[in-house]
Formats: C-alpha cells, structure tokens, sequence
C-alpha cells in the first residue's frame, strides 16, 4: 500500500499567462462600471465573495488591475485596506475585523470610497474633541 | 432579555464611529449576499434596529450546525450573541443547566411574547410518543409546540430541522420530520444544508435583524438570497462539463487536473446551496474544488437518493456499461435542470420583494 506522499496531487495555483474567463468577465464589468460613471457619475461595487472564483483567479485579478497611486488603511473594528489600482477609478478594498479574518472583498467604481470621507456625523463632534485635548494638553503642562 | 436600545444607539455609546458603522454595514450586506450598493438601506436599516431576543432549540441533532454557526465570524460569534442579538437559550453555548436553563427560556418567551426568533436545529421525532428525544422530561414536540406559539418566526437550521435530515432517512425508526411538518402556523425559514455554511446562517440573522422581515423564499422555504442557484449554476467547473472534460476515477489525470465531477456521482446539478461563490472556512474552498463531488445535503432525502457516487440520473447496474449514455442524458437533464433554475430564479428576481411577517401570516 503506497503512502499519502506518493499521491501525484498538483495544487492548481498562479495565474498562468492568460486571464481566464471569469477574470475577462470581472474585467469586462468593471469597464462597463466605468463608462457608466463617467457618463453620469453612478459609482458600482463588485462584492468579489459573490463571485465563483476558480483557484488562482484572485491573484489572476490582482496582478491585472494592479496598484495605483493612492493606497489608505482604514483601523476601524479591525483593519482594511484600500487602494485605488492601476486603472484610476477603480479601488480595491479589503475589510477584516479586529481578529484579522475577512469580512468584505469589494471593488468600487467610484471618484473616492465612501468610507475614506469623513462622516458628517463624525464631523458633527469634531469641535468637541478638538477642545478636550486642548485641555488634556493644558492640564498636562500644569 | 431583549433590550430597548436600538443598534445603532449603542454602537454610538460605544463610542462607535460613523464610518465603523459603514463598514460593519458593508461586512453585514456582504453577508447577507446583497448587492454592495444596498448598503446605504442596511445602515438606515441597522441604525433603528432593535436586538431581537433568539431562543435556539435543539432536538434530535449531531450538533453539527452549532459547531457550523461558531465557525462563523462575519460578524463574529461573539458579537453575533452579546451585541446584535439576544440568545436567551441555547445548550451548547449558554452558562445555566437544569432548572435554572429552562427558567431562562421560559422567562425569555414570557418577556419578548410575539415576538422573539425561534431557532430549531434538529429532526423532531414522533414515533412512541416522542420519547426518543426529550429534554428535561419535555418531549421535543411538545417543546416545539409551546415555543413556537409566541415567536414570531422560526428558522429551522440544517436539513434535519428543514427537512428530517439523516434520522428521517430509511427506515426512519423514531419517526423523524420537520419542523415544518408540526408548525404551520408561523413563518418557518429553512436554512437547509448538512451543516449549513456558517454565514448562510448568521446572514439569514442577520437579514431579519437589519430588515425584520423574512427574506424572500424558494418553494421548499429557502431564502433564495443563498439558495437561489444550483451549485452546478456557479461551479467553476462547469467550463469542463461544457466540454465534456470528465474524471473517471479518483485520482486518474482528469481528477488531478481538475475535471468535471459528473460521473463520480456529483449532485451540483440538482442541488440548491451557496457553495459554489460563498465556499467553507472563510471561503477557502468547497467539496468540488477539494475534488469531492456534491452529496446534495441541502436537498431533501439526499440520504436516499441513491449512492453518492453515481451520476445524475443513473441506472442500477453495471455503471460501465450504461455510463456513457447515461452521462449523455444526463448532460441533457443537467443543462436542462440549469436551464429551469436559471428560469425559477429570473422569475423569483423578476418578483423578487421582501416578505414581512404580515405577509406570511396572512398568505397561511
């Protein structure tokens, strides 16, 4: 009886040299998105966890769009990261929650991501806090 | 006990900012397999949200969809039961045992009467009176009977609570059903699957926490937002079907390069589950990717539906010899059962609204 080892497994894994079609499909939404918002400014998002991607199609997605110029992290219940890509208007944001596991995959179409903005409800207690570490700083240097 | 805050009041006591909120809402929509543009409705949604209470009752079970739903962390567990909602009675997870167990559970129906989520994992077994399952000297029909007269929905995890599951299968010696076959007078959602995938669970949650509603249903009850497709539908290897690219065997080229599962016994093409896009272990991979074919477990029977391993439909017999016309009909029947699917799901979206309670109640 052979051993596990000598089972011929191959780990489907790497992008290969062409896209494969579901990442030509992702890719094709994403050009319709875009055209979309510079007709009439409608940002879309893509929610990556709906889609049925084969083994290597993420990665493949990836090293298509690739990085842009602008790259955030966001520390908000657990960290994300957002990016705009190589193709401007197009961002990639990754949410995970305080114990690192992924919570949302999703590319937007968008001039600037909701969630960079500053809320106006968080706005709203902005001149408060400014004046509670003012005095935090006064009552320090006393 | 339920609390009056809504979720949003204490997020903000919390000391929760705006934009965390966002992002919960995008991590809760995503969840719940809604469009990423609806999460604008889930905040406004969430931001009233009161935490309803959830009793969970337990029957005849493997246990198996607890240990599913604490795999979940999209919101995490722990979130899930001392943030969003109220988990009033639950065996494997609450503090309290004995009488001190089933005061809580009584208290909870009392205080949130009308309106508290009932959750049943488990098949409910009728034969010898219901003695095959009891808790605390209570049979599991009468538990299910009295608890379910004031919830105001019942979510039945797993194929056994939906559909009778493993102890319904044949000869079904202690006269296993559904919770559906008992109660049928409250909306009953089946979130079927042998377990369930962790955050079909908490989506289906977390889609009556956010709208208080029911999500729309598929004719076995089935919220369609995760069981709308057949796994055959969203498989990736479904290129390989196409071409009638098939592994024979188990570990033979077609296998290791990744074929189509068809003639090892896949169920993808009569099978309703999300799988296929929303996969297990936080989306690591799926029995087909792992080079297993579908069983079928959200499906109901699918213990006897014939062997696993043979093809959809098959004959009995010498599986060489009929196997290629077989695979040939069978193809005909798998485009045909994806074509009828991709119909029902264009219809259900093409009418697609949320039910409310209101609805169900009076469509019963």
């Amino acid at each position: 009886m052979s051993g596990l080892q000598d089972i011929g497994v191959r780990v489907e894994e790497g992008a290969g040299d062409e896209p494969t079609a579901q990442v030509l499909a992702i890719a094709s939404e994403i050009e319709q998105h875009l055209k979309a918002f510079l007709k009439d400014g409608q940002s879309a998002s893509i929610d990556l966890r709906s889609l049925p991607l084969a083994p290597g199609d993420y990665q493949a997605l990836k090293a298509l769009l690739g990085e842009g110029e602008v790259s955030a992290r966001l520390d908000a219940l657990g960290p994300s990261t957002i990016y705009e890509t190589a193709i401007p208007g197009v961002w990639w944001l990754v949410h995970r929650n305080a114990s690192d596991e992924l919570m949302a995959d999703l590319i937007e179409i968008t001039d600037c991501p909701d969630i960079l903005k500053t809320q106006i409800e968080d706005l709203r207690d902005g001149p408060e806090r400014l004046h509670a570490r003012i005095e935090q700083q006064a009552a320090i240097t006393q | 006990m339920a609390e009056l805050e809504t979720l949003g009041e204490q997020l903000r006591r919390q000391g929760i900012s705006r934009r965390s909120f966002l992002k919960f809402c995008a991590a809760t929509a995503s969840l719940m397999a809604l469009p990423p543009g609806m999460v604008g409705a889930v905040a406004a949604a969430l931001e009233k949200a009161r935490r309803p209470s959830v009793i969970w009752l337990s029957f005849q079970e493997c246990t198996g969809c607890t240990e599913s739903l604490t795999r979940s962390h999209s919101p995490t567990i722990e979130s899930l039961i001392f943030g969003a909602i109220s988990l009033d009675y639950h065996h494997t997870l609450q503090a309290a045992s004995g009488h001190a167990a089933e005061a809580a559970r009584e208290q909870a129906m009392h205080d949130a009467d009308g309106k508290y989520l009932l959750l049943v994992d488990g098949s409910i077994p009728l034969g010898e009176g219901g003695a095959y399952s009891t808790i605390a000297g209570i049979t599991n029909l009468q538990m299910l009977e009295d608890t379910a007269k004031g919830a105001a929905a019942i979510v039945a995890v797993g194929s056994c609570a939906a559909f009778g599951g493993l102890p319904h299968a044949d000869p079904n010696p202690t006269g296993a059903v559904a919770v559906s076959d008992i109660i049928t007078d409250k909306p009953i959602i089946n979130v079927s699957g042998c377990p369930p995938i962790p955050t079909v669970i908490t989506g289906v949650l977390a889609h009556y926490l956010t709208f208080g509603s029911i999500p729309p249903l598929d004719e076995l009850g089935r919220p369609l937002m995760f069981f709308g497709d057949s796994i055959h539908d969203r498989c990736y290897r479904r290129p390989f079907y196409d071409k009638g690219l098939f592994a024979k065997t188990f570990d033979d080229e077609g296998a290791r390069d990744g074929w189509c599962l068809y003639e090892l016994g896949c169920k993808g093409p009569t099978t309703h589950n999300a799988c296929a896009t929303v996969k297990w272990n936080e989306g690591t991979s799926f029995p087909i990717e792992s080079g297993h074919p579908c069983l079928g477990c959200s499906e109901p029977d699918f213990w006897d539906a014939g062997s696993f391993y043979n093809p959809v439909p098959a004959p009995i017999g010498d599986t060489a010899k009929w196997a290629a016309p077989a695979v040939v009909a069978g193809a005909a029947v798998g485009v045909a059962a994806g074509l009828y699917g991709r119909k029902r799901k264009a219809d259900a979206q093409a009418r697609r609204e949320p039910l409310t309670v209101k609805d169900m109640e009076d469509k019963s």
